[in-house]
């Protein structure tokens, strides 16, 4: 099992051990981006409030002359002599990039698109600064509807098209025989609305030009932006210092610098002196975006009910400037649609455009599309067939004795537990016929009860390229602490809590005499940070493969005391004994001091110190798996959807921190749930925001969420801790299971719909119309 | 900008000022006093990261202007624990039922539950208190324990721990 993959004897690693960084947070002393505490004058952004438009004038004549207000930089101020040198989303693939600036100077292509910085003694005097800047835009038609963008106007004239990135199956044309000849194919339509990121902290940068450029900001990588601030401002890395503290919540939208931060960073570099900007929500809310997406899918069948091949037809909204470079996004939608099953032949066909809306970015599992659509299809298919969903699932569904096992597409699925986690997942129910039978009752009185169910597969830890790897540096101080360095970062993760009962069980040492660092280029070098279910796998990788590097050579010295060899020696609870009975034994704290201070007693071959650093690379993907089932009831008076149980298996390897695991898994279930039901980043036919506020803006409430029953299956992946990616699995598998429960739940009413969301409006328009063609609900 | 003297009883402690009549309790509490526990995260009323007690009332700071606040009695989420760190019942259930993952929405949290605490209220009552709350990292997962344990704990021994 999972625990012989540990040398040393396990207390922490497993136990939901309580996290040391609630401490701070409870009380008040966490310090997240506006709470440092650095004189800094403030900035304000003029925005577009047009979705398209070539500006006229810039006028700030006002503004400057405003007491408090210290400059007003616009793109020429800010990008003299060459306005379109941006890279805009991190130019880690080959993008279609558009030219671009930090600031608009000749178009502004959606409403928020940042036009002018004011600095000005408090955010109060800023904002009034920037109201007075007068911008007059000659408005252009805006291109909004992503599914019409391809035949509309060029929203970026030096591109030539609206298509971002397009993509076909190789074969295509034999896919398009297979459904030809199909005897029953089955064709479901998908359209997500536009989703809003809305991390509780809002994003924010403080930056301090000098010899120095020192950036601290709310992100979740500051290794990796350094790198990209570098490339923008053609200044060597060594020369920027980047940092994070505590981090608010990210979800993906803060791993790219969106263009006002660049112009921040632009700003305090022309100013000279140090400047704050904190976003407010009204600017968080449509600063970017994602999910915009809309699919045709569809499934070939035999007669028999086999699964003869898949397509999606996939189509997204990037924005007018995305940052998550659409064909990556395009090919792991692509990679993973096939989903946990046996399916001969499986393809998507991706189409992504450019519109006048703010940037697609990465969001909690952006590639989750494919498992909304595949597992929303199969609902649709198995009613076409008349089976029951699950059982559809069951027969097709692939377990681990089937692996490895190749999809159509060519990648390799190992280790994974679709099959094992779709039953665990049915045991807890108690079974498809209870379920059948109470749900019947329901109905006998008027209730509308549904089960949905989905099961998916996700590729986490991705590891190539500049991805490959994380790094961790370890040493023991000279009192037999422990301090560890990570390229790692958190934004709620737990990661000072998780590293550190990886780092306490290898070196036998109290969760309290480790302290984890993080968040800071000053404190080590390249990495990752958050980002694709990552940290657990690589950077635990990494702090595992650390910490027994500095095991070995606490054991040279103790050795070296004991007049023992290494290998008859043992640690544990402070102190390394020697095996056996009435063994010798030494302190930590003893072989630290003696590391450090009473190195002319060591023989030649022992280097002092006790430090180690490990750089840890795994396998290109680690997989994870789940299968989740969500009961709802709809009332069919108020449209209202409520969810009355949820059910969530998942398999991600050994769990560091089950506590913590779940936390993950139910944070991603809510956001899962409030995309299907709640949320909506809506956008009028102008391009206008619509949901400028939490009160347009839907957030799941407390009252909203279910208590999740969870179950885990434990299946070590090949990693040194043997965990598997988990941060993102939750808001992947959930939407479908959602969609699928109030079809379920609306049966009687012939209502199936993936039109989302699925709100109380909508639910009831759906009702009404089947109601009045005819379809009833049995009498009660 | 006229500025105006007020003074307020911040956490225990007499604090004089001077403030513009246009700026928030929020930013006040944040920038001149430092209690920069109190969080800003939506500003317009809905999320409550920034709920202080004022007169024994949870209220959001990004509510209520300065000057409103002149001759009021103030805690924030730095009041909460012992100066030595001891938390605080609600703080000690918040961490046990793992109810917290960014914290940026936790110091809210934590002064709703400790104005329901004082108040005695039930399970019931506390998660009506909570759904003035927004978390976007633990669906709610760890306050639903909370809310269980301490409208348990209404008049038993519990209470009288802390």
């Amino acid at each position: 099992m999972a625990e012989a993959r540990f040398t040393a004897p396990q207390r922490f690693v497993g136990e939901p051990v309580l996290r040391k960084e609630d401490q701070r947070l409870l009380t008040g002393q966490g310090r997240y981006i506006d709470d440092l505490d650095i004189t800094t004058l403030h900035v304000a952004f003029v925005r577009s409030t047009v979705a398209a438009g070539r500006i006229v004038s810039i006028d700030a004549t006002e503004a400057r002359a405003l007491p408090g207000v210290h400059a007003v930089y616009t793109a020429e101020d800010l990008c003299p002599g060459d306005m379109t040198r941006v890279p805009y989303s991190c130019g880690f693939m080959d993008s279609l990039e558009p030219e671009a600036s930090f600031l608009a100077h000749d178009e502004v292509r959606y409403v928020g698109d940042p036009i002018a910085v004011v600095i000005a003694d408090d955010r109060y005097i800023a904002e009034d600064g920037a109201e007075l800047v007068e911008v007059d835009y000659d408005p252009i038609d805006a291109v909004v509807d992503h599914l019409e963008a391809e035949r509309q106007r060029i929203v970026h004239p030096d591109l030539g098209t609206n298509v971002a990135y397009s993509a076909e199956p190789a074969d295509m044309g034999e896919l398009e025989e297979i459904f030809a000849a199909a005897p029953i194919v089955v064709e479901h339509i998908i359209d997500q609305q536009r989703h809003s990121i809305s991390p509780m902290e809002t994003r924010g940068m403080i930056v301090v030009p000098g010899q120095e450029l020192t950036i601290h900001a709310s992100i979740q990588n500051p290794q990796f932006l350094r790198a990209y601030i570098a490339k923008v401002f053609e200044i060597p890395e060594t020369s920027i210092r980047v940092a994070c503290g505590d981090v608010g919540g990210a979800f993906g939208m803060k791993f790219f610098l969106h263009r006002d931060e660049l112009a921040v960073i632009a700003a305090a570099r022309r100013f000279g002196r140090a400047i704050r900007w904190i976003e407010d929500r009204v600017e968080n809310l449509s600063a970017s975006h994602a999910r915009r997406e809309w699919g045709r899918a569809r499934m070939a069948l035999s007669a028999e009910g086999d699964i003869l091949a898949t397509h999606l037809d996939y189509r997204a909204d990037c924005g007018a400037y995305p940052l998550l470079p659409p064909e990556s996004n395009a090919m792991n939608v692509t990679l993973m649609f096939q989903g946990p099953y046996r399916i001969a032949r499986s393809g998507v066909s991706a189409c992504m455009t450019f519109t006048n809306t703010p940037p697609l970015v990465a969001y909690r599992g952006p590639w989750m599309f494919e498992t909304l659509a595949r597992e929303s299809l199969i609902d649709a298919a198995a009613e076409r067939l008349g089976v029951d969903p699950v059982a559809f699932r069951r027969r097709h569904v692939i377990g681990l004795a089937e692996q490895p096992f190749s999809y159509a597409s060519g990648a390799v699925l190992t280790g994974v537990t679709p099959a094992e986690a779709l039953d665990k997942a049915l045991e807890k129910l108690g079974g498809i016929d209870a379920f059948r039978e109470m749900q019947a009752r329901a109905r006998m009185d008027g209730r509308y009860i549904g089960l949905g169910t989905s099961v998916y597969v996700e590729p986490t830890s991705f590891a190539f390229v500049d991805f490959a790897t994380e790094a961790a540096d370890i040493r023991i101080d000279p009192t037999g602490r422990v301090e560890v360095t990570v390229t790692l970062s958190s934004q709620g993760h737990s990661i000072e809590t998780t590293m550190a009962q990886i780092v306490a069980d290898e070196l036998g040492v109290e969760l309290d005499n480790v302290v984890i660092r993080f968040g800071d280029t000053a404190l080590i070098g390249w990495g990752i940070g958050a980002s694709g279910s990552r940290q657990a796998v690589i950077g635990g990788g990494a702090v595992k493969r650390a910490a027994e590097t500095v095991r070995g050579q606490v054991f040279e010295i103790a050795a070296h005391l004991l007049q023992t060899q290494p290998e008859m020696l043992s640690l544990r609870g402070g102190m390394i004994e020697t095996r056996g009975d009435g063994g010798a034994s030494v302190s930590l704290a003893e072989v630290a001091r003696t590391a450090y201070f009473g190195t002319e007693s060591l023989p030649e071959h022992i280097n002092p110190g006790l430090q180690a650093h490990n750089r840890y690379r795994p396998a290109p993907i680690t997989f994870s798996n789940a299968a989740h089932f969500c009961v709802c009831e709809v009332d069919i008076d108020t449209g209202l959807t409520r969810i009355l149980r949820w059910i969530g298996v998942e398999d991600c390897g050994v769990m560091l921190n089950p506590a913590v695991v779940e936390g993950q898994i139910a944070g991603g279930v809510a956001q899962g749930i409030s995309g299907v039901l709640f949320e909506n980043a809506v956008y009028d036919e102008y391009g206008n925001p619509q949901a400028g506020t939490y009160k347009d803006y839907l957030l799941p409430l407390i009252t909203d969420m279910p208590e999740i029953e969870f179950g885990h299956l434990c299946t070590p992946s090949d990693t040194p801790t043997g965990a598997r990616g988990v941060g993102e699995g939750g808001a992947i598998v959930a939407p479908a299971a959602v969609v699928n429960a109030v079809a379920d739940a609306l049966t009687p009413f012939a209502v199936r719909s993936a039109i989302l969301p699925l709100s109380p409006d909508r639910l009831l328009e759906l009702i009404s119309a089947a109601s009045s063609a005819g379809v009833q609900p049995p009498q009660h | 900008m006229s500025s105006h003297p007020i003074s307020f009883t911040l956490n225990g402690a007499a604090t004089a000022l001077e403030v513009e009549p246009r700026w928030t309790l929020l930013d006040v509490l944040r920038r001149q006093c430092g209690t920069t526990g109190v969080h800003a995260g939506c500003e317009h009323g809905v999320c409550g990261a920034c709920t202080i007690i004022v007169d024994d009332v949870a209220v959001r700071a990004c509510l209520m202007l300065a000057p409103q606040a002149d001759g009021c009695e103030i805690r924030t989420v730095e009041s909460v624990a012992e100066p030595d760190g001891t938390l605080h019942r609600v703080q000690r259930a918040m961490r046990e039922e793992f109810s917290l993952q960014c914290g940026f929405c936790t110091p809210g949290v934590v002064m709703t539950l400790v104005q329901m605490d004082e108040a005695g209220a039930d399970e019931d009552a506390v998660v009506e208190a909570l759904t003035g709350h927004l978390c976007r990292c633990t669906g709610y997962q760890g306050m639903k324990r909370v809310a269980r344990r301490l409208g348990q704990a209404t008049g038993a021994e519990d209470r009288q721990d802390g």
